[in-house]
């Protein structure tokens, strides 16, 4: 390996008032840090192994298989469930009742007893229930448009039409996957301490990643099915470029509010790749040329993502522009000056859109996996979500620390209609969240939590009137006891003191909230590429694409397959 | 009983708790101590039904407080929730010094207040006794009639923040207690809890019922769907061929 000298400038991590805008985290691109190749780096380099344990699935598509999977510790097996849906019930939403596939992962090897019951309860999905054994549950949908086509080209002897797979990039969707502890599936805590366990998403990523294995082989049984001795299966490369589509709504975006622990342990290890590699004094020539073979690449990825959503339309011909335009600052670059990486970002940072800087920041990481793929241990969090109010503080060391942490929402006027004009709740149906007018639907009554800013200036007013009541010797406790109200907003406070990047520091029940920034950045951590928002708070996007296939893991790279070559 | 995981049901406890009228910091608080006991076996899902169904319109989450903080809480009216008890308690004090004596009266349903001594016990590193004193109160009338009897008695509970051990029992299912004094442990009492050790379990068991009931709580913290909100609060279309 070469050396790398960091020994001279040291970059300050980029500040929590320039990241923590919904603007930019809207604009967050997967990195080496995203828990999709965190799983395929650690398959490759443990040498996983995996079968296709049973593949019982008829002709009408309808039937389960099982694919199990064996790291050093632990082994997993995906149940797969495949339906035969009626066109007129399919939906992504979660009000849907029946889906074209439904899934589990299974902790270890199951029996037949085992898939008796899970046959009884996971097509139900929501309505069913799982035990300590299961670990993920979900449900996917195929895009029907390219399934009908791959399923009849590949019947009569044909590989599909390029075009048409790279317009969608996936047979199926996922619609959820709901893991720790939802509808009796094992807790998170009771898989945290295994290794593969520890970066966050491992087991809903091994699912996805085990569920686009299973389509790839339902779609080439569909074929045969139909086409008899013509069919054939995919061409590998055709094959490996398809992923596993998911369809995101509101859902996502309270996770990042209620896990500001885990969400603050995900933006710090990416800040804090991204000044490790600021601070590096020379970039040596295989290194400089990594990044540049993989920015070619990033931009023949970002030519495959379309949208219909005009504002993603426009930001992502603006990526394209800027990235020209970068290229073209590359061509002149003298890599040899020192810190060439701060430089390059200080460029990108001065004349580039926040969406190309992001994604710029990305590329930027890659060729020093040796410096911060460590980072990933450290995304994670044991802390608990709900942490003890320390009771003792003082009510006017609690006004300071509000104060620092929400200056910002001081500036924004709490009287006007707009600035709180949105509700989140939960619906009775199916409980699916979401987020209203509060000005024209009866849903205040049912408002959760999910406003920080509004929370912690009406929780700062309250604290300044109490204290000029009680004086200086009023601690939070007995402030607590008169306002049980602001409880929530005392422990979010208290909890963020240690978490500089655990506040989004945008109004998130403002006329202008776009959701899907929310949904973003989450599922930029996961390793999502091509966002395409279907509404400003529902996105689907794609995963696992071009990742090699679990038996292609040893011969290819498991690493930087998320860049088509 | 059905078998549930431990986060479904401190989940279901919290949104329960707010359903039956606790802000959302205290609902929080609720689901926090439904999950150290139900972790350690203990039958908190089905103390927690009974707490919020003895609330009724004239003893609600709002007036089972206490007057004020300090080492001896008072109740507002005739009771104290134990959750609204135990934060008040113990949330005051960074440790429990050696010369320190807390006490709390009228406490209904004393399990739920075991959590929050736990965390003194924690911040403390200390072994912390509760004295459970089943003695009808001077001022009681008959508002706790309906809790008399066997389920009102006296005994002790030690913990050091992660064990617990109760003296007796049928002390999980107390549905009142006069008072609580809590003070650090002696080396003997120590020792009935190091003879009793605390086995955590990944997994609860909750009785049909009792689940029902704290869905029923819950249910009131949802909206009712629309048509419209059907449509525009999830930002999608029902309908997802392509």
């Amino acid at each position: 390996m070469e050396s790398v000298d960091t020994s001279e400038l040291k970059v300050s991590r980029r500040s929590p008032e320039l990241v923590m805008r919904l603007e930019r985290l809207g604009c967050f691109h997967q990195s080496r840090l995203s828990f999709m190749r965190v799983l395929t780096r650690r398959l490759k380099s443990e040498s996983w192994s995996f079968t296709k344990a049973s593949f019982n699935v008829n002709d009408s598509g309808v039937g389960y298989a099982v694919y199990t999977t064996k790291g050093p510790q632990n082994t997993y097996s995906l149940v797969a469930f495949s339906h035969d849906l009626p066109d007129a019930l399919r939906s992504d939403r979660v009000i849907a009742e029946q889906w074209d596939a439904t899934f589990v992962l299974f902790d270890g090897i199951p029996t037949q007893e085992d898939i008796a019951r899970l046959e009884r309860n996971v097509p139900h999905q929501e309505a069913g229930r799982l035990t300590g054994t299961e670990l993920t549950l979900s449900r996917a949908n195929r895009s029907v448009r390219l399934w009908n086509h791959v399923v009849d080209r590949l019947a009569n002897g044909q590989q599909p039409d390029k075009a048409q797979i790279d317009s969608v990039g996936y047979l199926m969707r996922t619609t959820a996957v709901y893991g720790s502890g939802k509808f009796g599936a094992a807790d998170r805590q009771a898989i945290a301490q295994r290794d593969e366990c520890r970066a966050p998403f491992q087991v809903e990523m091994l699912t996805v990643y085990l569920i686009r294995t299973f389509v790839r082989d339902l779609v080439e049984h569909m074929a045969r099915v139909k086409g008899g001795t013509h069919a054939v299966a995919m061409e590998p490369a055709i094959a490996r470029s398809l992923g596993i589509g998911n369809s995101t709504g509101l859902g996502m975006a309270p996770f990042i509010l209620n896990h500001p622990a885990l969400f603050n342990n995900w933006i710090l290890a990416k800040e804090e790749a991204l000044s490790t590699v600021r601070s590096i004094s020379k970039a040596t020539d295989a290194q400089y040329s990594l990044f540049l073979q993989l920015f070619a690449r990033a931009e023949r990825s970002i030519k495959q993502w379309h949208t219909q959503h005009e504002a993603q339309a426009v930001k992502i011909c603006q990526l394209q522009s800027d990235l020209a335009g970068f290229a073209d600052y590359l061509s002149e670059f003298d890599k040899s000056c020192p810190n060439p990486w701060n430089k390059l970002y200080g460029w990108a940072e001065n004349n580039l859109c926040i969406e190309a800087q992001e994604c710029i920041v990305s590329l930027m990481l890659e060729p020093y996996g040796d410096l911060i793929d460590g980072f990933t241990h450290c995304m994670g969090s044991d802390e608990p979500t709900i942490a003890p109010i320390r009771g003792a503080v003082k009510v006017a060391s609690l006004i300071e620390q509000t104060q620092t942490l929400y200056d910002w929402a001081e500036t924004i006027n709490w009287h006007e209609n707009a600035s709180c004009a949105r509700a989140w709740y939960v619906s009775a149906e199916k409980l699916e969240p979401r987020l209203g007018e509060r000005f024209d639907e009866p849903i205040a009554d049912y408002e959760q939590p999910l406003s920080p800013a509004r929370d912690a200036i009406a929780m700062l007013a309250a604290l300044k009137s109490y204290y000029n009541q009680a004086g200086e010797h009023a601690n939070v406790a007995a402030f607590l006891l008169m306002h049980p109200e602001h409880r929530h907003m005392v422990r979010r406070v208290q909890t963020l003191q240690d978490l500089p990047y655990g506040e989004i520091r945008d109004n998130t029940i403002s006329s202008s909230l776009l959701p899907i920034d929310m949904l973003r950045c989450k599922l930029s951590f996961f390793g999502a590429i091509h966002f395409d928002p279907k509404s400003d708070r529902w996105v689907r996007i794609r995963m696992f694409g071009n990742a090699p296939y679990p038996e292609e893991l040893s011969e290819l790279d498991a690493d930087h397959w998320v860049y088509p070559e | 009983m059905s078998d549930y995981s431990l986060n479904e049901v401190a989940s279901r406890a919290k949104l329960a708790a707010k359903g039956a009228g606790y802000s959302w910091g205290m609902a929080e608080e609720v689901s926090r101590g439904v999950f150290w006991l139900i972790s350690r076996g203990l039958p908190a899902a089905n103390v927690l039904v009974q707490l919020l169904s003895s609330f009724n319109k004239n003893e609600n989450v709002n007036s089972a407080v206490p007057q004020s903080i300090g080492n001896e809480l008072l109740p507002t009216l005739q009771w104290l929730c134990p959750f609204a008890a135990g934060c008040a308690l113990t949330e005051s004090h960074d440790s429990l010094a050696a010369d320190m004596r807390l006490s709390v009266s009228s406490v209904k349903y004393p399990l739920l207040i075991v959590p929050f001594i736990a965390d003194l016990a924690a911040r403390s590193s200390a072994y912390v006794h509760l004295t459970l004193d089943a003695a009808e109160p001077a001022h009681n009338t008959n508002a706790l009639s309906s809790g008399r009897s066997s389920s009102c008695m006296s005994g002790s509970v030690i913990t050091n923040g992660c064990a617990v051990h109760f003296s007796d029992p049928m002390l999980l299912h107390s549905v009142f207690v006069s008072r609580i004094n809590c003070r650090l442990a002696t080396d003997s009492e120590i020792e009935a809890l190091n003879d009793h050790r605390t086995h955590q379990t990944p997994r609860v068991c909750v009785s049909h019922s009792d689940w029902l009931a704290l869905d029923e709580f819950a249910q009131r913290t949802y909206a009712p769907a629309t048509a419209a909100s059907r449509v525009l609060g999830a930002g999608a279309e029902l309908n997802d061929n392509d």
